[in-house]
């Protein structure tokens, strides 16, 4: 009953907003604040860069104010965010074979687990390479490992859709490492809970 | 060992990478939410997956929970009027960008992959602002 009355007392709160505005709140998943910009042709752009900062949008010149504490309206926004994507990663990967020990398959049952708490759940499996080896290759290799974890798991009786059967390559590992670097934690795949 | 391992290779290959018309999934979702594709009403539903130019609508109580295929996660208040103007995404690389309107009504974000990509890639567009995302979670209030 609490929570409901907080609920429309939110709601009511935020449609009788008294005009256009964007604020920026701490990250939902405790990451670094980040920044929000304001863009205007011509101008400098307006950039709120720290928390429960507030900018009234108008066609004019936009106007920047701190807040002492968190609006409870937006908290409460913000908790019908869905919950972030969970990975699971599996590494370990002997060259060129693809099997998945009992314990792998054990943490993965417990990965899933939960699924039925999670509205309009997708389940996701991504493959990826180190980056030695040419971009072709490690694309196939990738899609190779991911199909090989899939089949296994369809196997052991989960639902996995084509589409979500992902060889992402090898440009994560070229962003962290650079070209032509041997790295097991690369030579992975995630099960993805999204 | 090898025929499995030839056996997934083939497989692989003939499994290429679809053009996808999914950006999209909405997740939690209370009822009274729309979704308007190209002029048709559908009723929103959890799982229900979402495309480019889909318009959320939400009545004076619902609310809506959606994740976009870069992990981007927004959360649309009661009153709203939201629209996935257009929204590109490498899966592979894990780059693109993103426009979303907002009409009417609240929009709660915490960003994605697509922040990621490039300097405001991600955009947000109010009647009278348009926002760079630059990684981080946010709400904007339109009165309409």
């Amino acid at each position: 009953m609490t929570r409901t009355l907080l609920a429309l007392s939110a709601a009511l709160t935020l449609s009788a907003c008294v005009g256009d505005r964007v604020t920026l709140l701490s990250h939902s998943d405790g990451g670094p604040i980040g920044s929000v910009a304001v863009l205007q042709e011509g101008k400098e752009d307006t950039v709120l860069d720290t928390e429960n900062q507030q900018v009234r949008l108008t066609r004019g010149t936009p106007r920047v104010r701190q807040l002492n504490e968190a609006n409870p309206a937006h908290s409460e926004l913000l908790s019908y965010l869905p919950p972030a994507p969970s990975p699971l990663g599996l590494t370990g990967f002997p060259t060129g074979e693809m099997h998945l020990s009992a314990e792998q398959i054990a943490q993965i049952r417990a990965h899933l687990s939960g699924l039925e708490s999670r509205p309009g759940y997708q389940v996701l499996i991504r493959g990826y390479t180190d980056s030695e080896g040419s971009e072709e290759l490690n694309s196939q290799v990738s899609q190779q490992r991911a199909e090989g974890v899939a089949a296994i798991m369809r196997e052991a009786g989960f639902e996995i859709a084509d589409e979500d059967v992902v060889g992402m390559g090898e440009y994560s590992a070229i962003r962290a490492n650079g070209d032509e670097v041997a790295d097991g934690n690369y030579r992975r795949v995630d099960v993805v809970i999204r | 060992m090898r025929k499995f391992s030839i056996l997934i290779a083939a497989m692989a290959a003939l499994v290429a990478q679809p053009a996808l018309a999914e950006i999209g999934r909405i997740k939690n979702v209370t009822s009274g939410v729309q979704v308007i594709r190209d002029g048709r009403t559908i009723t929103a539903r959890s799982g229900l997956r979402l495309e480019e130019g889909d318009v959320i609508v939400t009545s004076r109580r619902s609310r809506v929970g959606i994740t976009m295929s870069d992990d981007t996660r927004m959360a649309v208040g009661p009153s709203s009027r939201v629209k996935l103007d257009e929204y590109q995404y490498d899966r592979r690389r894990q780059t693109g960008r993103s426009v979303t309107s907002i009409n009417r009504g609240s929009l709660g974000v915490t960003s994605g992959n697509i922040t990621r990509s490039g300097r405001d890639r991600m955009r947000v567009r109010t009647p009278t602002s348009t926002l760079g995302v630059r990684g981080t979670t946010f709400v904007v209030e339109v009165s309409g």
